[in-house]
């Protein structure tokens, strides 16, 4: 595998990143709540701003690549051959997750 | 039975074996060359163990004149003087390949140069060194210039030589019967040129620093095939062997250099014995008088309870003593005691042969097709070799062994060779397979070892060595009636390995105490306690060779001084 | 059982005659300063003489001995009996490796990988002379005490990445591989780089220091290894040359 240094370096980045998205994910959760009580109409309202969505786009790319490229390593790891076979799947299962986690950040867009 | 043919066949893989293998691809990568070794390829052996490092000339203000003079010096005058400047003139050489094609990196001094430290019995701190672990490096990056020229350098690990192809007329070694251990199978090589490259049989002793698969296999097999001999009761003792009592660490060697860098002997009484011995050079003398004093003050109940000396390094401060010298410290920490704080008690230790096959500087033995190099040749290191010239001697020859092998093999037909000859062999070696009883060799083993400590040792005298002559003679015997006690069980069999290492060591031992006899004087290492200095008579060489089966066939010559006449040797008079 | 005596429990195996592996027990007197390596000997000489193992310095140069020794390999002539705290050892064949019989391991995969790295010095055309370099610069410093490996194999044996994957590099040719690609005087860094680069060098390595924790001349092989994964991706945007 050609790509070996890129994606070893793009994990290290990708959690880096993820540290500082989950973060700021938890914070605007947990801390910067206008009220006790999560209501839909809030929820909405945020998923509908701009930032709000360039931040999950982020969190689901970095997240879904850490941990399928985690899982990849292991699979190698622990010697799955021919490793192009579970390359696929493991993009198949990617591709999947990332069309379903965008239907769920463009709902109220669409 | 499987056969090979090939161009090259070498036994033995430490510095001589590896360097010649380079050699001789790189003077002709169409022939074919086949590597055996007794162990893994680059680890066993001792040019692997080489601690202190390499003598050579590598600064203006030294020259290979000084290095010539030393050698011979140190060596009792008896060196062939040829052989003593080939090894001098081409140590730079060895050394600059080392460092340049081979890839190794020896340690530098302040200014980046390589860097030359002080060793005991020279002019001038010419050797150059990795720590004080330097055959690690060395054997570890010839092995790995060897797999990068596998396409044709095959590597036969495990693999044993037995004995050595002659044609009928015995003249001209055509091959050799080896045994893959791990099957236990026997391999037929036909070659063109075999070289000899196992080294010495010094592991016959009680306390010994060889690693404990060299039991001198290639002078027994030259033996056996009637090469001519040299110098045989040439035996050198390492003066600071480490003492451990029973255990197998005993006797493994603490490098030159800490004599080098200051180290003090002391005896039992706390006296630095050497001042009776050689007040002018102290600690800093030559091996064989710094031994035999050692062994003297032991002798004479001056020594430490577990009879030995100490080495005490302490008053060069603790700092300097773990820096300089971290393998050291390492070995002796395993032995529950601090090189760098306290006394470490030591003894001579049985180390190296000077003397082996006798071989022109072109590394031809007296057999065509026969070429050998390193501890199994002679004449180089006369009756006592300097610290740091064990390993050039390994590492030059073997280049020149290359060189020699591959200029043979280009010139030379494949002589075919005799199938009764096989037969032969593989009936000497695989008939311990077959009785259901027999002698044990263990404890032939270890009387081997005793006996050639007590009368064959530091101080020798002729009633011992007629004693031991007879008893070797007699273990021989024995030793023939020794059986394997698993008899279906060829692969991996330690304990035939052994019978064949004990017959090996008889062999070797018989010529070495039948030379010691036959030298009626004291010289080097070899010291008659019956016999002084006598450079009237004996600037002479003791030649030796199979007579009949078994016999020895001897012959005394004078020594080759074709650089430093007789004359002067005689006016220097130097008394041992 | 006395003090003076040691209880030795070594693994037996044939494996062109046995269907399984056992244990022999073995009582050995001990004596002063005796490494596991006597105890295999006194065996093989005195009590069972088809017990099989490999030796040769006996003082821990060249790396012959190593074994699986009270759950860890070690060499076994550096290994002090007195050193185990116990009076009880078991010994067994290094892990990771084919078994030749006993305690005798086909070392050959182990140096097959050492092989594929290239672990041969090819000095640059134009170096003519030994190159003059200060004792005390940093990266040669580094390297020097990587050089010190003696292919014993411990690091291989308790590498549980070895262990997992049977394509693994391992420690010990990486950690070569390290000492070449960090020596200027070497003409194709470039070349071995990439050799390690690929899926079953460098990268199956997940920082556990069971390398390190074994290696009996106290090198390091992870950090060699770190070094290499960094010069790799450098090498990718063509920082490294």
């Amino acid at each position: 595998m050609r790509v070996n240094a890129i994606t070893w370096l793009f994990q290290r980045i990708t959690a880096a990143v993820l540290l500082v998205l989950l973060g700021v994910h938890l914070w605007l959760l947990y801390m910067n709540n206008t009220s006790e009580v999560i209501s839909f109409a809030e929820a909405k309202a945020r998923l509908m701003s701009a930032p709000y969505i360039t931040l999950y786009v982020l969190l689901l790319l970095f997240g879904l690549f850490h941990a399928l490229n985690g899982l990849y390593t292991v699979m190698v790891d622990m010697g799955i051959k021919p490793r192009k076979t579970a390359i696929g799947a493991l993009l198949a299962v990617g591709l999947g997750l990332f069309g379903i986690g965008l239907i769920s950040i463009f709902q109220f867009i669409m | 039975m499987e056969e090979i043919k090939t161009d090259v066949l070498i036994l033995g893989s430490g510095g001589a074996g590896l360097f010649a293998a380079l050699h001789v691809y790189d003077n002709n990568p169409g022939l074919d060359v086949i590597l055996a070794t007794k162990g893994l390829i680059g680890k066993c052996g001792c040019s692997r163990m080489v601690q202190g490092g390499m003598n050579v000339v590598l600064n203006s203000a030294d020259s290979v004149d000084k290095h010539f003079m030393d050698t011979i010096k140190g060596g009792g005058y008896i060196n062939d003087q040829e052989l003593a400047y080939t090894l001098v003139s081409d140590a730079p050489k060895a050394v600059h390949e080392l460092e340049v094609k081979v890839g190794c990196f020896f340690d530098r001094a302040e200014n980046g140069e390589i860097h030359q430290k002080a060793f005991a019995g020279q002019s001038f701190d010419r050797t150059v060194h990795v720590a004080d672990l330097s055959g690690i490096q060395i054997i570890a990056r010839l092995t790995d210039q060897v797999f990068r020229r596998q396409d044709r350098i095959k590597v036969l690990e495990e693999t044993r030589g037995l004995d050595l192809l002659t044609t009928a007329e015995g003249d001209r070694v055509v091959g050799a019967v080896l045994a893959d251990m791990r099957t236990g199978e026997l391999i037929v090589v036909n070659a063109k040129v075999v070289i000899v490259a196992t080294g010495g049989a010094s592991s016959m002793y009680k306390i010994s620093a060889p690693s404990v698969d060299k039991t001198g296999d290639g002078m027994a097999m030259c033996f056996r095939a009637g090469a001519e001999f040299c110098d045989m009761e040439m035996m050198q003792f390492h003066p600071t062997g480490l003492l451990a009592g029973q255990s197998r660490l005993s006797g493994s060697v603490l490098e030159e250099g800490l004599r080098g860098a200051g180290g003090y002997l002391i005896n039992g009484l706390g006296e630095r014995f050497m001042e009776r011995y050689d007040p002018e050079r102290m600690e800093r003398s030559t091996r064989d008088r710094v031994a035999r004093a050692g062994y003297m003050e032991i002798m004479a109940g001056r020594g430490t309870e577990s009879g030995g000396v100490y080495l005490v390094m302490g008053h060069l401060g603790s700092e300097f003593v773990e820096k300089k010298f971290p393998g050291m410290c390492d070995r002796v920490r395993d032995v529950g005691k601090e090189l760098s704080k306290e006394p470490v008690e030591i003894s001579p230790t049985s180390h190296f042969m000077m003397g082996g096959v006798k071989i022109d500087r072109d590394c031809q033995a007296s057999l065509k097709g026969l070429v050998v190099a390193g501890e199994d040749s002679s004449g180089v290191h006369g009756a006592n070799r300097l610290g740091g010239n064990g390993i050039g001697e390994s590492v030059t020859f073997g280049r020149r062994a290359g060189d020699t092998a591959a200029a043979l093999a280009e010139q030379e037909l494949l002589r075919p060779f005799r199938q009764e000859q096989v037969e032969e062999i593989k009936q000497r070696w695989l008939k311990f397979f077959k009785p259901t009883t027999g002698v044990d060799i263990y404890p032939i083993r270890d009387e081997i070892k005793n006996l050639m400590w007590e009368k064959v040792g530091v101080v020798r005298e002729a009633k011992k060595l007629q004693e031991a002559i007879s008893r070797l003679n007699g273990m021989y015997e024995e030793a023939q009636k020794a059986y394997v006690t698993n008899r279906t069980l060829r692969r991996f069999n330690m304990e035939w390995n052994e019978i064949m290492n004990t017959i090996n060591w008889i062999t070797v031992a018989r010529m070495v105490a039948n030379s010691a006899l036959l030298r009626k004087e004291s010289r080097g290492s070899h010291y008659r306690s019956d016999c002084k200095t006598d450079n009237e008579n004996w600037l002479k060489n003791i030649y030796m060779k199979k007579k009949g089966e078994f016999e020895i066939e001897t012959d005394i010559r004078p020594i080759i001084s074709t650089r430093f006449s007789m004359e002067e040797i005689r006016k220097l008079n130097v008394q041992y | 059982m006395s003090s003076q005596e040691i209880k030795a429990r070594i693994f037996r195996y044939d494996p062109e005659q046995d269907v399984e592996p056992r244990f022999d027990v073995y009582t050995i007197p001990v004596i002063k300063n005796m490494a596991i390596l006597d105890v295999v000997f006194h065996v093989q000489n005195y009590i069972d003489k088809s017990l099989a193992f490999r030796c040769s310095c006996r003082i821990g140069m060249c790396g012959s001995c190593a074994m699986y020794i009270n759950g860890k390999p070690r060499l076994a002539c550096r290994t002090q009996v007195s050193s185990l705290g116990t009076s009880e050892v078991t010994i067994m064949p290094l892990p990771n490796l084919p078994i030749i019989r006993d305690l005798a391991t086909d070392m050959e995969p182990f140096f097959e990988k050492w092989k594929k790295i290239k672990p041969y010095y090819v000095g640059k055309p134009e170096l003519k002379d030994p190159v003059v370099i200060r004792p005390d610069s940093d990266e040669r410093e580094f390297i020097d005490q990587m050089l010190d490996c003696i292919t014993c194999g411990c690091c291989y044996g308790a590498c549980s990445m070895v262990a997992t994957n049977e394509d693994y590099l391992g420690p010990a040719a990486l950690n070569r591989a390290y000492t070449l690609v960090a020596d200027k005087r070497d003409s194709i860094r470039v070349e071995r780089l990439k050799a390690v680069g690929r899926s079953y060098g460098v990268w199956r390595c997940h920082d556990q220091f069971n390398c390190a924790e074994v290696c009996p001349k106290n090198l390091v092989p992870t950090k060699s290894i770190q070094q290499l994964k960094k010069r790799c991706v450098m090498q990718k945007f063509g920082v490294f040359k």
